[in-house]
């Protein structure tokens, strides 16, 4: 059985070391170029091909939005009400490796973001970085001072 | 319901496409939404563009092939289509490539081996298989014989990759096509859309945006599809 404690150790650059090679390989290139992780992570889920090129598909483009998803990250760490199960399998599942924690948290919130699990898991890796920099709790703390923050301007 | 490619080597390979390019759909309460094209790239595998699925897979279909080789006449008012359930197992939004995954595949025969816009020259002579006019319900799988015209890096987000240029024009439902080396069978590429200038406004006319009415059709290299399969 893990705990979020043992989940959020180690080097940073691991969670990018889980990824598939071809989304490791993007998401080195990109931060090599100095931008930071966030910027990383709005940067993939913006990104939509070549430049000056009209997609022949039939559908519009829709975006995910990076608050979005960071929300629902938070939902599954940091929350009570939503993702009890899916936060129960991973914590006294099999051994929860980078990989495990990067597919099981971009499986259960994929749906609530209407995208697919391998679409978001970079940006799900890139958050989880930032987690780690700063502890699960803290992490946490942060998020729900951001929030309050957010409500006090909109009040005013 | 199993999908089961029966191709065999003939004089003839490439009429044998319809068991391995098929179209990409959605499931709406309207029945089956045509979103783009999409070839079989390994047992279970197929490829199309990021574009076409939007990075989405909830009731996402790949259309069943209706007719077993392109020397049969394709009835364009038969509406009824078969299907299978697929999800997205690799994607790649800066390259604007999506791998699609189903369960229900027993075996493929590809036609074809992956290769890489390397393999081909400007002027080469290479074939394209898609579905145009699948914006309006068309589902005529169709093949354009054209020619390289150019071989081009194009940036996306900071990264640039290898595309080609094709002299055909392309329209909507066509993302997604393989086109095929007709020197050696390879897939070379992977139609991704039109040239459009960054410039100068959208100008719709029937609907139809009038910046891409050229031949200068952008193909991804398909040597991208090889680290994602």
């Amino acid at each position: 059985m893990a705990t979020f404690e043992e989940i959020f150790t180690g080097n940073e650059t691991e969670w990018i070391d889980a990824l598939p090679v071809y989304q490791r390989n993007i998401i080195n290139v990109l931060v090599a170029q100095g931008k930071l992780y966030d910027e990383v992570a709005i940067a993939w889920l913006s990104a939509s091909g070549p430049a000056n090129t009209f997609p022949f598909g039939t559908q519009g483009s829709s975006e995910v939005f990076f608050e979005k998803l960071v929300e629902e990250i938070e939902e599954f760490l940091c929350g009570k009400d939503r993702y009890t199960e899916d936060r129960k399998k991973l914590l006294t599942g099999a051994e929860a490796t980078k990989t495990v924690v990067i597919s099981s948290i971009s499986l259960a919130i994929a749906p609530v973001v209407h995208a697919s699990a391998p679409y978001i898991a970079p940006v799900v890796a890139l958050v989880l970085i930032t987690v780690t920099k700063l502890g699960r709790n803290a992490w946490c703390a942060m998020r729900r001072e951001q929030k309050r923050n957010l409500h006090k301007d909109a009040e005013q | 319901m199993p999908l089961h490619i029966i191709t065999s080597e003939d004089k003839q390979p490439l009429s044998f496409m319809p068991q391995l390019v098929l179209a990409v759909g959605r499931i709406t309460p309207s029945g089956v939404s045509l979103l783009g094209t999409s070839f079989a790239v390994a047992r279970g595998k197929f490829a199309t563009t990021k574009h076409v699925t939007n990075g989405d897979d909830s009731n996402l279909v790949i259309v069943l092939p209706r007719y077993q080789t392109l020397l049969e006449y394709q009835d364009t008012s038969d509406k009824s289509v078969s299907h299978l359930d697929v999800k997205i197992v690799a994607i790649d939004p800066f390259k604007d490539i999506c791998i699609l995954s189903t369960d229900d595949m027993d075996s493929v025969n590809l036609l074809y081996r992956l290769g890489g816009t390397d393999d081909v020259l400007p002027g080469s002579p290479v074939a394209t298989f898609s579905f145009p006019h699948a914006d309006h319900g068309r589902l005529v799988l169709t093949q354009h014989d054209t020619h390289v015209g150019a071989r081009v890096l194009i940036e996306a987000g900071g990264l640039k990759s290898k595309y080609i240029i094709l002299n055909t024009q392309a329209r909507p439902g066509q993302s997604g096509g393989p086109v095929i080396n007709l020197e050696d069978m390879s897939v070379v590429g992977m139609i991704i859309g039109a040239y459009t200038p960054s410039t100068g406004g959208t100008m719709l006319f029937g609907g139809v945006d009038t910046r891409t009415l050229h031949q200068t059709t952008h193909v991804i290299s398909a040597e991208y599809l090889k680290e994602m399969i």
